[in-house]
């Protein structure tokens, strides 16, 4: 298997990967924070800051595959 | 601690682009500092598009403006990802500045929460102090 060949294999492959290991990540922590939430409606602020916090790195970490797999993109052909 | 810290990482994190983006222009090169910015700003637009979806969905107790979601759901997913791709895609910006805007964000964060760390260790110590001289 040539270098191409496995890019271009593997590249959207571990795109995919990254995405729903974000959805699953990204679910979990809006699941738990609605849920603590609903518990403690008073520290509803303190729960949405941690949330943000957690979904932005969550997210990022995704942009940063697909920021990589765009890189990589341009050495398959 | 609420949702004020988030604005104040964004307004730093600008200034900290900014003054980045002076220094590896005059020393480096322009298309690499206008990258740090460009990265800095879409990191920081979708960071306040993101406050203001979760702030505006999950807020007990208020009532859930539906118009402004869906404006808001529609510029950060589409709209500012389009932004991102032609800032990859169409500018050629290098991917690796754009990288390191988006990630100054978080580098300022943890800053932030290490000063605070850090100060409240330092006020825990001087009450305890205080304590024992009483």
């Amino acid at each position: 298997m040539s270098y191409q060949t496995a890019l271009a294999i593997f590249l959207p492959l571990g795109l995919a990967i990254a995405a729903m290991g974000s959805a699953f990540g990204l679910g979990r922590a809006v699941s738990a924070a609605m849920e603590a939430m609903g518990r403690q409606p008073e520290a509803a602020g303190k729960i949405q800051l941690g949330m943000i916090i957690g979904c932005a790195l969550i997210e990022a970490l995704t942009i940063y595959a697909l920021v990589t797999v765009f890189v990589l993109q341009g050495k398959i052909s | 601690m609420g949702i004020e810290f988030i604005h104040r990482v964004v307004r730093t994190s600008l200034v900290l682009a900014a003054l980045i983006f002076l220094f590896v222009t005059v020393y480096y090169q322009f298309r690499f500092g206008a990258g740090i910015l460009a990265g800095s700003i879409w990191g920081c637009l979708n960071l306040w598009f993101l406050t203001q979806l979760i702030t505006e969905i999950f807020s007990p107790g208020k009532e859930v403006k539906k118009g402004r979601v869906i404006i808001i759901a529609v510029v950060k997913f589409p709209l500012l990802y389009a932004v991102g791709y032609s800032l990859l895609g169409i500018l050629h910006l290098p991917p690796v500045s754009l990288l390191i805007g988006f990630t100054l964000i978080f580098l300022v964060m943890f800053l932030k929460a290490l000063g605070r760390w850090i100060l409240s260790m330092s006020k825990y110590k001087n009450t305890k102090v205080e304590s024992k001289n009483k």
